[in-house]
């Protein structure tokens, strides 16, 4: 009995390794762990990474302004909301997410402005539906709210992002990969419309009258 | 052993940049919203004179106050917008108190309206009037009128408010 014991024992020490201490197997494994951690971040398939090789995306301005109209000096907020906003159709492979940037460059002001009194606070805002709706008024009807953010004389540009499969995904646990493109591969058949939908609203507290422009960038990306 | 292992590091940390190469594309496209507002001046809505009542005859049963031809017709001016459309509505029947006294008369406003300081043009204007213009200047005159019955009304002096509501179109 006290011989198999001392076996036991034996068979519990560590591996050892000559001149290695204790501190330096530590550092050694917390380095391989971390390194195994960007391992499995990395484990991500992005089938879009090389569309951009053999499509592009098609948007389509279906409504390119996005026009307030006339506001007083002291009237307040004015908003456009998601019915009247300036909607882009995005037509791409259906399966492949796009990356979307909505950008404003510059702050809502009259040309040659260089102060509050010249620049209309805006907040500008984003939806979009991918839901393969025919047009933008039935694409109204299911929207995810993307998000805002305001722009005005202290805080010069803003952006919004997201990030969407041109369809939406059904429920459930995710489908085969589709297939690779190869000749004769009949892309178009691939192809559906998102459609993406810019608003907001401005807030006039005492500006000088005239007239203020600003441009809107979407920059849009297969991820 | 030791340098082996330290070359096991360095090569955990030389494959991280590698696995963080991202083969994301340039950006494929780009669209530009033009977004725009007209931000124009505020309507200011200024009294010139009050309207104020002739003497009353004996035995006189009604004041009207003609807003296009009394003197006694109260003057004001809208200013705005040059060369912009706004609608203008009224009550028109305001409840006049006795200043010392618990008697009312009921007072029947009209209203007439003018781009030019001119009364004697002007055009009576509706309760609610929605083709009315500033003129070049921003500017657009009104005169207030109106009538009321004193048949039963007891001595005294009477006052009230009277609302005129301006926005643009």
């Amino acid at each position: 009995m006290i011989f198999n014991s001392h076996r036991i024992i034996a068979l519990l020490e560590p591996f050892k390794l000559k001149g290695f201490t204790r501190s330096m197997y530590l550092a050694f494994f917390l380095l391989l762990s971390g390194s195994s951690i960007n391992t499995i971040v990395a484990q991500e398939i992005d089938f879009g990474d090389f569309s951009s090789r053999y499509t592009t995306i098609s948007p389509v301005l279906i409504q390119p302004n996005l026009d307030f109209g006339t506001i007083a000096q002291n009237q307040g907020v004015k908003e456009i909301d998601i019915n009247e906003a300036a909607v882009i159709e995005l037509e791409g492979i259906k399966y492949l997410d796009v990356l979307i940037d909505i950008e404003l460059l510059a702050p809502f002001d009259t040309d040659g402005c260089s102060n509050a009194n010249c620049t209309l606070p805006f907040t500008l805002k984003g939806a979009y539906s991918n839901f393969g709706e025919d047009s933008e008024v039935s694409a109204l009807n299911n929207t995810r709210y993307i998000g805002e953010t305001t722009i005005d004389f202290s805080q010069q540009t803003g952006v919004i992002s997201t990030q969407f499969p041109i369809l939406s995904r059904t429920s459930g646990p995710p489908g085969p990969p589709p297939n690779p493109v190869y000749k004769g591969y009949n892309l178009e058949a691939q192809k559906e419309s998102a459609y993406l939908f810019i608003y907001g609203s401005i807030n006039a507290s005492g500006q000088i009258s005239g007239s203020y422009s600003a441009d809107i960038q979407v920059t849009i990306y297969y991820d | 052993m030791r340098y082996f292992f330290l070359a096991i590091i360095l090569i955990l940390y030389t494959a991280q940049p590698l696995q963080a190469q991202d083969q994301r594309g340039e950006p494929v496209v780009s669209a530009s919203i033009n977004v725009s507002a007209l931000v124009i001046p505020s309507i200011e809505l200024i009294t010139v004179n009050s309207m104020t009542f002739p003497n009353l005859q004996p035995g006189q049963r009604e004041i009207y106050v003609n807003p296009v031809n009394s003197l006694n017709a109260g003057f004001m001016i809208a200013v705005g917008m040059p060369n912009t459309e706004f609608r203008l509505n009224y009550l028109p029947e305001r409840e006049l108190t006795q200043v010392d006294g618990n008697s009312t008369l009921t007072f029947t406003y009209e209203l007439s309206g003018n781009s030019e300081e001119n009364q004697s043009t002007s055009e009576l204007l509706e309760l609610d009037n929605r083709n009315i213009e500033f003129n070049e200047e921003g500017r657009y005159y009104i005169w207030v009128g109106g009538r009321v019955n004193i048949e039963n009304a007891a001595p005294g002096n009477y006052e009230g408010d009277f609302t005129i509501e301006i926005d643009y179109i």
